[in-house]
């Protein structure tokens, strides 16, 4: 036996006066039964998961068929397996990020160690062929080719080194050095060192040492560089 | 259960046939429909809800038509108005089709059974729009539109309300003089309304006592709303509440009289419809606490609102059904709904679908 409202008035005045919470579990029913509707004709319109959250406040007392049971489960099932494949997306794209980092920053590395070695294998060839120059030189002079330890004296390993201070004698920290083309700081007990390497050829026998720090007056001064180490202190003048 | 009295009042029913006597107010319309309805084999019947459509047909149409002249069939749409249709359209058949037989061929066989023009009547037809599919309203259309073209002695008639008429000029593609014959249902006009209450409170031997004021005037002037109208089943239950009033206070022995007293006891009115649901409701949470000691309150509301949609219209419900919802989502015994269900009967608040 089917019954209902003798008049439109009655359901008007009973959906004004219905519970909130009524009317939203009605909707939510409502809703679900649409969706299925569209699923049966469509065969592939899931809930999502908004969707979902918004019938799941009612969904253990929703007035549901078995088949629109499935329908929300496997709603349910899709969206879980959806969350979790982006999850491992996002994972996938934070890996990837770093492992480009990485393998930039590697490959950066390999270039400066490539770069390094080439100029390593460059400097070793100019050496050789020097040895080479002055070892056929020798040879001219001598019947014997001399030995490798021989010619290498040539090249001489200079350190020169002192202590900067001001007209009181303190020692002046951050002054710079320079010796051709050398450069390098004093550190706060006014002391500097420069390890130099020179071609006989390519030495002036006294260069100029200039040191320079604000607001004393530049220093410049020849070395002598006559001996491996060498001792050049320095006091700077104020302006 | 409480004794109710019980006017003789249509209330929220409609007029039948028989109720020509007591059926005022609609002679103009009644004529013009029966003019439609002769003129063409499709006539679309609109209006505002509550104006008394279903009356017009029943009622005014009915009594103008000879039962030789017309075999009519009243459709409702039920689960899907296509299955409606057949199940109408095979209760009418006295020589029963083959459940495959078209539509067209359905309503031929009626027509050779009855010898008559068969008149489908699709009353309330807002609820294919409100509970109905696309596709089932394009089925519906489809097969109308087949039956009108067709050579079978068929007339279609569309009642609705019209807040879903614009819905119907999606088919136009399908039927093309789906428009062409319409026919709106106005509200009643003033004069209208006082021949419905002195005619009718004249049938049922009411009295309407005319001291210095017209009493129909009183309750006319009770029941305009805020754009000065008036609702027809505002006044069905404006008038029933006079007559149960009046036969509480016990006055003259057989006689019902409506005097100024009595209209001034029915207080300030602000919504007559509302007035009467919040009391009958409330009385019947009273009877089912009697009844049932277990029970919660607000469970005649749960059950009116198993008969509402989302959109705030009526939709028809089984009664089984409608039990096993409630003990479901809000463990409301069955025996407390059929209690329910029968009060609002007895109460006219509900009624059943035939």
């Amino acid at each position: 036996m089917k019954v209902e409202l003798a008049d439109e008035r009655i359901a008007q005045w009973v959906y004004k006066n219905a519970p909130i919470e009524d009317k939203a579990h009605a909707l939510a029913e409502q809703f679900v039964q649409e969706r299925y509707r569209h699923y049966c004709s469509s065969k592939n319109l899931l809930l999502s998961y908004h969707e979902l959250a918004f019938i799941a406040p009612h969904l253990q007392s929703l007035n549901l068929t078995p088949e629109q049971a499935v329908f929300i489960a496997t709603s349910q099932k899709k969206v879980k397996h959806k969350r979790r494949s982006q999850q491992i997306q996002k994972m996938s794209i934070v890996a990837l990020v770093v492992g480009l980092i990485v393998s930039t920053w590697g490959f950066w590395e390999r270039q400066r160690y490539t770069n390094a070695s080439d100029n390593l294998a460059q400097a070793q060839d100019s050496i050789g062929k020097i040895w080479e120059t002055l070892y056929q030189e020798r040879s001219v002079m001598k019947a014997d080719p001399p030995p490798m330890a021989a010619a290498l004296p040539a090249f001489r390993a200079v350190v020169l080194q002192g202590v900067v201070t001001n007209p009181q004698g303190q020692p002046l920290a951050g002054a710079t050095v320079h010796l051709l083309g050398a450069q390098v700081s004093t550190n706060p007990q006014g002391f500097y060192q420069i390890h130099l390497v020179f071609s006989p050829q390519q030495v002036e026998p006294r260069p100029a040492l200039t040191i320079y720090k604000a607001p004393f007056q530049p220093l410049t001064q020849s070395v002598a560089l006559d001996q491996d180490t060498i001792e050049a202190d320095a006091t700077l003048l104020p302006q | 259960m409480a004794q109710q009295i019980k006017s003789p009042f249509k209330f929220l029913d409609a007029y039948d046939k028989e109720d020509k006597d007591i059926f005022f107010g609609r002679t103009q319309e009644t004529y013009e429909l029966y003019d439609r309805i002769q003129e063409t084999n499709l006539v679309l019947l609109y209006g505002a809800s509550g104006t008394g459509k279903t009356s017009l047909i029943n009622c005014g149409l009915g009594n103008q038509f000879e039962s030789t002249d017309w075999h009519p069939i009243f459709i409702r749409r039920k689960e899907g108005i296509m299955d409606a249709m057949r199940e109408a359209l095979q209760d009418h058949a006295i020589k029963k089709t083959k459940p495959k037989c078209s539509l067209i061929q359905q309503v031929r066989s009626l027509y050779m059974d009855y010898f008559k023009p068969i008149y489908l009547i699709f009353d309330q037809f807002e609820e294919i729009f409100i509970l109905g599919t696309k596709q089932e309203q394009q089925e519906f259309f489809e097969a109308i539109y087949q039956l009108l073209e067709s050579d079978v002695q068929c007339k279609v008639l569309i009642s609705m309300r019209e807040e879903y008429i614009a819905h119907l000029s999606e088919y136009e593609d399908i039927i093309p003089y789906l428009f062409d014959n319409r026919l709106r249902v106005e509200k009643m006009n003033t004069k209208n309304i006082k021949d419905v209450i002195e005619g009718t409170a004249e049938q049922f031997d009411i009295e309407l006592k005319n001291d210095d004021q017209d009493i129909s005037d009183l309750i006319i002037k009770r029941l305009r709303d805020k754009n000065q109208e008036i609702d027809l089943a505002y006044l069905q239950v404006y008038l029933d509440r006079l007559y149960r009033m009046d036969v509480e206070r016990g006055g003259r022995p057989g006689k019902v009289v409506f005097d100024r007293d009595l209209i001034a006891r029915t207080g300030d009115l602000e919504d007559v419809m509302s007035e009467f649901l919040d009391e009958q409701i409330a009385l019947l949470e009273v009877e089912l606490a009697e009844h049932y000691k277990e029970i919660k309150k607000g469970v005649p509301m749960d059950v009116l609102f198993e008969l509402v949609t989302n959109n705030g219209t009526k939709q028809p419900e089984d009664v089984a059904a409608l039990k096993a919802r409630l003990k479901n989502t809000k463990n409301i015994p069955p025996e407390a709904v059929d209690y329910c269900v029968q009060r609002f009967e007895d109460m006219r608040i509900i009624r059943q679908l035939s």
